[in-house]
């Protein structure tokens, strides 16, 4: 009796969704978060269903599987994308095309019922390494000192620390590449002390940008596109990178207005972004994040090229040479400061000049092959710069901050595999 | 007799707070991202049971005692900072000549319990939450403290009810201008929410609470709750004059002045954006607390 | 054997045993906060002893000083972050004889000491009293003692940090940097507004 109430009170609540994102990370991820169905945790444990958008990687299968495994019962996985990796029944996948909250829904409601099984464990649930039991606390050695505990190494720098001599106080972790707010794809491997980063590498790159992002400007490649779109897609890709940023910083609802925004910019819907930055600005945004923050130097910032150039003052702008562009008398936006605070106000006021120039023109063409600079810059190869030189002497929480102050394509040109 | 209707009365008050509490976060989020509540007033209870239907899961080696014993030792000081603040003249459940005191502890030890819930589930992100948390929640309880000996001044007394009884002509609120402000940021210290939600935020994969589902959850979470409730009723009754007011009967009053509270603070806790915990240090070492030493010194000069 | 007396020999039980296994655990984080629960269940014997006021102090005393504690042990702790299971006790010999020769100390002062019986009136007003004594006759004494403590301990952490973890403090402490020659590493004071990063 108490147990069906349960049910029946449990059915109706939002569908707790895990989301890892996948390669092409199903279009519209924004969607999901724009319906009041779905309740987006920013842990697996807090999550029923673990939703897989898109493709992942075969080196990322075993971290699904362990995420996987963290889900409370009753669970189930949903694949939401064109080739789930799995034999699948219909109840859990929906196609990329798809909105998948009808089905999210149905799903989870089979699921508390218990219409639709819980899904078993994919790993063994065993610890990843034999007890050593050593010492009197089976700390791994002998006397007050650990040894190997649990079996497991002891992650000890290879060298001391340069500034201040001690080697034993760091603890060493690998983060990603599922991990919410975390650049998609990205594991990292970090040493912390406590909650700052002393040093890190990568372990695997971040995913290249989104293929949704993507479409008006490979269109481009083969035949006239409205400028409208390729301003749309623009603005919702600069809005979407700024929804990361204000859930960071504390924002959580105005980071759910970003991407409801960047849903509608989609639907060529007319929307307005300056109240959204109003709200966001009398909310201590720019106090939020520290001046000088994530400052890159000169040359970084034009290798990176794309919005990250333009934030550290140089008007590099493919769209200045386009004629459709300058007969719109188009001048590019920048910044001066280049860190973090100069990054977010770049995207905030090239999302606002796109939607500007799809009202100023709704109906121009831009000619197929014409050069237009996409969202982010990708056409140099990776440079010889790493993202993890970023990150030591950052508090987690900046440096967090520091990654989603760039977008996928320039962590991706940072982001090469790197050995210890 | 009245200790029974008295303890139902506090169950029930802490209950309904908290109900109320998710009720006003389910409605102000919507305002705010600019959408249609989502059943507003049952949604709470919704994904009560969302939260009571998943299993209760374990990590690798966690301190099992520590991490079960965390939820309800949070939500158990809640309970006992609600249980210090009378609902009217004659009727208090725990009438201690100490009260301000005893509610230092409670803030202390609420430092301690959300330690242990982020270091005992044995996982590296709750650990960063637990961290960060006390760096941040101890330097906001000195300044509570004084904020707190600031308003038993113009007492003369350390007790909940006679601070109370002192604001017969004026409340604090307009005697010490300071207070009350700076104990709202108590509040939203103690129970980790928005701007110095440094303990179970989202950047972290919820912090302490990143590893607990189901059961032990539920209670951390209505323990979150429950522990502004607390700091709202110390609020209404230390700087509002808590059961004082015309025409109405005492109860009323307080549960007037605590929903207000309680509205204020959900309101800062959407409303503000949280700067990095470093930062949040040298504001709270640096600013906020001497301006609560300086409150401390008014409210001495004035009480002279 | 009345309410008070039940209260009295439950406390003191878990001020007992939670101060052995002090000693029998293999955490200092837990050992902290058993130090804390035996520190705790005094505090209440004292409320008992119907001295609320130093009895509550003493629990929030408590809970702030091994919150910091552990806090201090986990960062300074050779052991990675602290954080792996280790012997508590160290000095096995010299730490019983010690232990043997202070319990019967303080065991025979008790035996051999008469304690007066002199119970405080139920409706005395110990806090008021308390405060009257503390703040009143014996303020000088306790003012001159107090401000001389915090005096040695400012004092003792500025001579014992002139050689400080990031070089001396009358040079102006500035974080070295990672590697020989870069900037300095970590959070930069914020005139010198954050980090600039050198492109290799």
């Amino acid at each position: 009796m108490a147990v069906k109430l349960l049910e029946r009170l449990a059915a109706r609540a939002p569908v707790p969704v895990f989301v890892a994102m996948g390669r092409d990370r199903a279009p519209a991820v924004e969607r999901l978060l724009r319906s009041a169905d779905i309740d987006v945790t920013a842990t697996p444990r807090h999550a029923s269903i673990l939703l897989i958008a898109g493709r992942v990687r075969d080196s990322d299968q075993a971290y699904l599987d362990r995420l996987h495994d963290q889900l409370p019962h009753p669970r189930t996985t949903f694949w939401w994308g064109d080739e789930p990796q799995a034999d699948v029944d219909d109840a859990r996948r929906a196609a990329s095309s798809d909105d998948p909250v009808i089905s999210l829904r149905a799903l989870y409601r089979n699921l508390i019922s218990g219409a639709h099984a819980s899904e078993t464990h994919r790993l063994a649930d065993e610890p990843p390494a034999p007890w050593r039991g050593k010492g009197d606390h089976g700390q791994g050695g002998e006397g007050m000192m650990g040894g190997v505990p649990y079996g497991r190494m002891m992650p000890m720098p290879p060298t001391p620390d340069i500034r201040d001599g001690l080697t034993l106080d760091v603890y060493t972790t690998q983060i990603g590449p599922f991990m919410p707010y975390w650049p998609a794809g990205l594991v990292l491997e970090v040493t912390f002390q406590g909650d700052v980063i002393q040093s890190a590498y990568v372990v695997q790159p971040p995913y290249p940008p989104r293929d949704v992002d993507r479409v008006p400007f490979d269109r481009l490649l083969h035949e006239t596109t409205a400028l409208a779109q390729i301003e749309r897609a623009r603005a919702a890709h600069h809005l979407v990178c700024i929804a990361r940023v204000l859930s960071l910083v504390g924002l959580p609802t105005l980071s759910r207005r970003a991407q409801i925004l960047a849903a509608r910019v989609r639907a060529n819907e007319t929307i307005a972004i300056a109240p959204l930055r109003k709200a966001a600005a009398r909310s201590g945004l720019t106090a939020a994040l520290a001046p000088g923050l994530g400052r890159i130097d000169d040359r970084l910032a034009r290798e990176l090229g794309g919005p990250v150039q333009r934030a550290a003052g140089h008007a590099i702008d493919d769209r200045s040479d386009n004629p459709t562009y300058t007969r719109l008398d188009f001048t590019p936006v920048t910044q001066t400061q280049s860190d973090c605070r100069a990054r977010l106000a770049q995207w905030f006021d090239e999302a606002e000049q796109a939607l500007a120039l799809v009202s100023a023109a709704p109906d121009a063409m831009i000619g197929q092959g014409a050069l237009v600079e996409a969202p982010w810059a990708l056409r140099a190869p990776p440079i010889d710069y790493r993202v993890t030189e970023l990150l030591p002497g950052l508090e987690w929480s900046e440096a967090l901050l520091v990654l989603n102050s760039f977008d996928s394509a320039a962590l991706c040109r940072m982001g090469p595999l790197e050995t210890p | 007799m009245t200790l029974i209707a008295l303890t139902v009365a506090w169950v029930a008050f802490l209950l309904g707070m908290a109900w109320y509490i998710a009720v006003l976060d389910g409605l102000w989020a919507a305002a705010r991202e600019g959408r249609a509540p989502r059943a507003p007033l049952a949604n709470p209870l919704y994904r009560c049971a969302t939260i009571l239907r998943q299993q209760s899961n374990l990590t690798e080696a966690p301190d099992l005692l520590n991490w079960r014993l965390a939820p309800a030792l949070y939500a158990g000081l809640a309970g006992t900072g609600v249980a210090l603040v009378p609902f009217s003249s004659a009727s208090v459940l725990a009438d201690l000549e100490v009260g301000i005191v005893w509610w230092g502890a409670v803030e202390a030890l609420t430092v301690v319990v959300v330690f242990l819930h982020g270091w005992s589930a044995n996982s590296q992100l709750g650990l960063i939450g637990a961290y960060r948390y006390v760096a941040i929640g101890l330097p906001v309880m000195l300044i509570s403290m004084f904020v707190l000996i600031a308003a038993a001044l113009p007492a003369e007394s350390l007790a909940v009810p006679k601070i109370i009884e002192s604001q017969r002509e004026l409340w604090n609120v307009i005697r010490q201008p300071l207070g009350l402000p700076l104990f709202l940021l108590l509040g939203l210290s103690l129970s980790f929410r928005g701007p110095f939600n440094y303990a179970d935020s989202a950047d972290i994969a919820g912090g302490t609470a990143a590893e607990v589902s189901g059961a032990p959850r539920l209670v951390w979470e209505f323990a979150r709750l429950a522990m502004l409730t607390a700091v709202a009723t110390v609020a209404a009754s230390v700087f509002l004059g808590g059961y004082l007011g015309p025409w109405l009967p005492g109860p009323v009053w307080l549960v007037l002045k605590t929903t207000a509270v309680l509205l204020v603070s959900v309101g800062l806790s959407h409303q503000l954006a949280r700067i990095s915990p470093s930062r949040m240090m040298t504001l709270i070492w640096t600013v906020l607390l001497p301006l609560s030493f300086l409150h401390l010194v008014w409210a001495g000069v004035l009480a002279l | 054997m009345n309410v008070t007396d039940i209260a009295f020999w439950i406390f003191a039980a878990i001020a007992v045993v939670s101060g052995w296994r002090v000693f029998c655990t293999d955490s200092m984080v837990r050992a902290s906060f058993l130090l804390m629960l035996s520190f705790i269940a005094v505090g209440l014997i004292m409320v008992l002893l119907n001295a609320p006021y130093l009895g509550i102090a003493t629990v929030f005393m408590m809970a702030v000083e091994m919150m910091v504690m552990a806090l201090f042990m986990v960062m300074y702790m050779m052991n990675p972050a602290g954080l792996n299971p280790m012997m508590m006790v160290h000095q096995h010999r010299f730490s019983i004889a010690a232990g043997v020769f202070v319990f019967a100390a303080l065991t025979g002062l008790i035996v051999v000491t008469r304690f007066s019986s002199n119970p405080v009136a139920p409706d005395a007003e110990v806090v008021v009293g308390l405060g009257k004594e503390l703040l009143g006759d014996s303020m000088l004494i306790f003012e001159t003692a107090g401000v001389t403590l915090l005096a040695t301990m400012v004092a003792s952490v500025i001579l014992s940090s002139r050689s400080g973890r990031f070089g001396e403090a009358d040079t102006g402490a500035v974080p070295p940097p990672l590697e020989p020659g870069g900037e300095p590493a970590g959070r930069q004071p914020e005139q010198a507004s954050g980090h600039a990063h050198h492109h290799h």
